[in-house]
């Protein structure tokens, strides 16, 4: 939300957050996984002109992961990492109201990691991560797949106000069985669509507020599990800026009905810098 | 969520190598000679223990071998100690469907020489097949077979390794449970003849010490070797529910002596005041952090709570 944004070249993001899930798996000796945890994504991006940016991200999923007595293993693993293109594009301009269409690409390295087909660790890590998320960052957390993300945002903004409509679409192609057993409904091709809105203020220089429903909806998964294909989330973030082009936001989000609602909750410190 | 991130007891160690050095199928464990006819293997005997641990009702069948010319070390009744290529195994039926077996192997003279796994049977009980991660709702019933690193949260509670088989559990002169490990096999079996013990007090007293000792000693007992990574379910060593037969005679005979009276009662058990007492409180729940025990049990035990209510209701 900070108003510098629009000057950067250079952005920075660490963000960390920690949740708690239970929700379903792909696989039929571990139909649900249960865990708490932290997510930690690193995020850069840069304008080259004004108008074109280019970044990537790469997150690790450190979970604590329940297994069928009800005793818990730790489990590190590693997301696939993503390169991303946006392009944004001035519709119109209004006194100090600006709207905006960002379209994007994004294509992700297939390096998540994943465990042997007996054990199902790491995915299980990754499968807790993406509920975090209200399963809407299959591209970052499915192992075995080639994502290919599609994107594009409307936004209008002036200095206190901004809104926006985003709509995602990642297409993961598998290009491995990630260990899943044999036992698990794999498919060629996932599409797990997301929209969301957000409205967020700005009341004063160093504070902005935001609130974000998102709906994803697994139209189909890489992977099928026992849970229903929508998934709404609300999430809501409260940004302090620290220094010029430094800010630190606070994240709390939380599935809403569907499969992960009541299950699953997080919330997380997001620290940035623009240059 | 914090605080369980620095201190939570349920963070066990991912085992699963202990389990390498079981063999793939049951069939090749050496508990059946002939699997499909059920014929046990030689120096193969069943036996059921005195006090039985909860596990959701589930019908249990639990079996021990001793390789030929061994014996198991007796000596002291506390802590039996087992020779190398000791086994034993305990099936879990539930609502008809046998489900899994288990199988504890002593791979050396180290105390913690044990590997350990269960056996996921198959639809057609042709066999069952080793699973070192354990499966959820095994064979759509509501069984959970456990994870080998979830076999030691429990079993590494005791020097021993072995929570069902001791001279508590096979000894006691009131013995009622059917199926006692026979005489000629406890010959063939120990290095001493079966004791003859007493649980002291009065038949509710003997009972809920007894429920106590199979339930809750494996983690609660005094004798019970740190563990030297994640805690994993290693609880402080203040309370014990232990039935200690180690003891002088004249102090096993006195209830007031037992592990649980001079430890517990007055602090999670409260005389007179089953709802007052943590120990049914939690007993009486199930979730992280508010069930006991901690693991393998997702239903209440009716019957044990009965138990222990009439005992501490009299106390």
């Amino acid at each position: 939300m900070s108003a510098s944004l629009a000057l950067a070249v250079l952005q920075l993001s660490l963000d960390s957050q920690i949740g708690t899930s239970t929700a379903p798996y792909v696989t039929r000796a571990f139909p649900e996984v249960s865990g708490y945890g932290v997510v930690v994504e690193l995020g850069a991006r840069y304008w080259p002109t004004p108008r074109i940016s280019v970044g990537g991200r790469g997150a690790l999923a450190l979970m604590r992961i329940e297994q069928p007595a009800g005793a818990l293993y730790a489990e590190a693993a590693w997301a696939n990492p993503e390169l991303n293109l946006a392009l944004e594009q001035p519709l119109l301009e209004h006194d100090q109201w600006k709207l905006s269409l960002t379209s994007g690409w994004a294509i992700g390295l297939p390096f998540a990691e994943h465990d042997s087909r007996a054990s199902q660790l790491e995915e299980r890590a990754l499968a807790l991560a993406n509920a975090f998320e209200g399963f809407a960052e299959p591209e970052l957390f499915t192992p075995g797949v080639l994502p290919i993300t599609p994107s594009v945002r409307l936004e209008l903004r002036d200095a206190r106000w901004r809104f926006d409509l985003s709509l995602k679409l990642p297409l993961l192609f598998r290009i491995s069985d990630a260990s899943l057993p044999a036992d698990s409904e794999r498919h060629a091709f996932g599409f797990v669509p997301v929209v969301d809105c957000g409205l967020g203020v700005q009341p004063w220089r160093w504070f902005s507020f935001a609130v974000r429903p998102t709906l994803t909806w697994r139209a189909l998964s890489p992977v099928e599990d026992r849970g229903g294909a929508l998934q709404p989330l609300l999430a809501a973030s409260a940004v302090f800026r620290l220094a010029s082009g430094l800010d630190v936001a606070i994240s709390l989000r939380a599935p809403i009905a569907g499969p992960l609602g009541g299950s699953t909750m997080a919330g997380g410190i997001r620290l940035g810098a623009q240059f | 969520m914090l605080l369980a991130l620095g201190c939570d007891p349920r963070l066990c160690a991912d085992s699963a190598e202990r389990a390498q050095a079981l063999p793939p199928r049951l069939s090749e464990t050496g508990l059946f000679a002939d699997l499909a006819g059920e014929r046990l293997a030689s120096r193969v005997f069943e036996y059921t223990p005195e006090y039985a641990l909860w596990s959701d009702g589930a019908d249990k069948r639990r079996w021990v071998f001793v390789p030929e010319g061994e014996r198991i070390d007796t000596s002291d009744a506390d802590s039996w100690r087992f020779p190398v290529g000791s086994k034993l195994w305990k099936e879990f039926s539930r609502d008809g469907v046998r489900v899994e077996t288990r199988l504890l192997l002593k791979t050396g003279a180290g105390d913690e020489a044990w590997a350990a796994g269960a056996y996921l049977w198959r639809g057609d009980r042709s066999d069952a097949e080793l699973v070192p991660y354990g499966v959820v709702d095994a064979l759509g019933t509501r069984h959970d077979v456990p994870a080998t690193g979830e076999c030691f949260a429990c079993h590494a509670g005791r020097s021993s390794g072995v929570l069902g088989f001791s001279a508590v559990q096979l000894g006691l002169r009131s013995y009622q449970a059917p199926e006692r490990l026979s005489a000629a096999a406890a010959d063939g079996l120990l290095s001493a003849p079966l004791p003859e013990l007493d649980v002291p007090g009065n038949a509710s007293e003997r009972a809920a010490l007894g429920y106590l000792h199979a339930n809750c000693s494996h983690c609660h007992n005094q004798s019970a070797v740190a563990k030297s990574a994640e805690k994993c379910l290693n609880p402080n060593q203040r309370l014990s529910f232990d039935l200690d037969f180690s003891l002088p005679s004249e102090e096993v005979a006195d209830v007031a002596q037992t592990a649980t009276y001079r430890t517990a009662i007055g602090k999670v058990i409260e005389r007179g005041d089953p709802g007052g007492s943590k120990v049914v409180e939690l007993m009486s729940g199930r979730g992280a952090f508010a069930q006991m025990p901690p693991l393998g049990t997702e239903r209440l035990d009716e019957q044990g709570l009965t138990t222990m209510r009439a005992w501490i209701g009299a106390l």
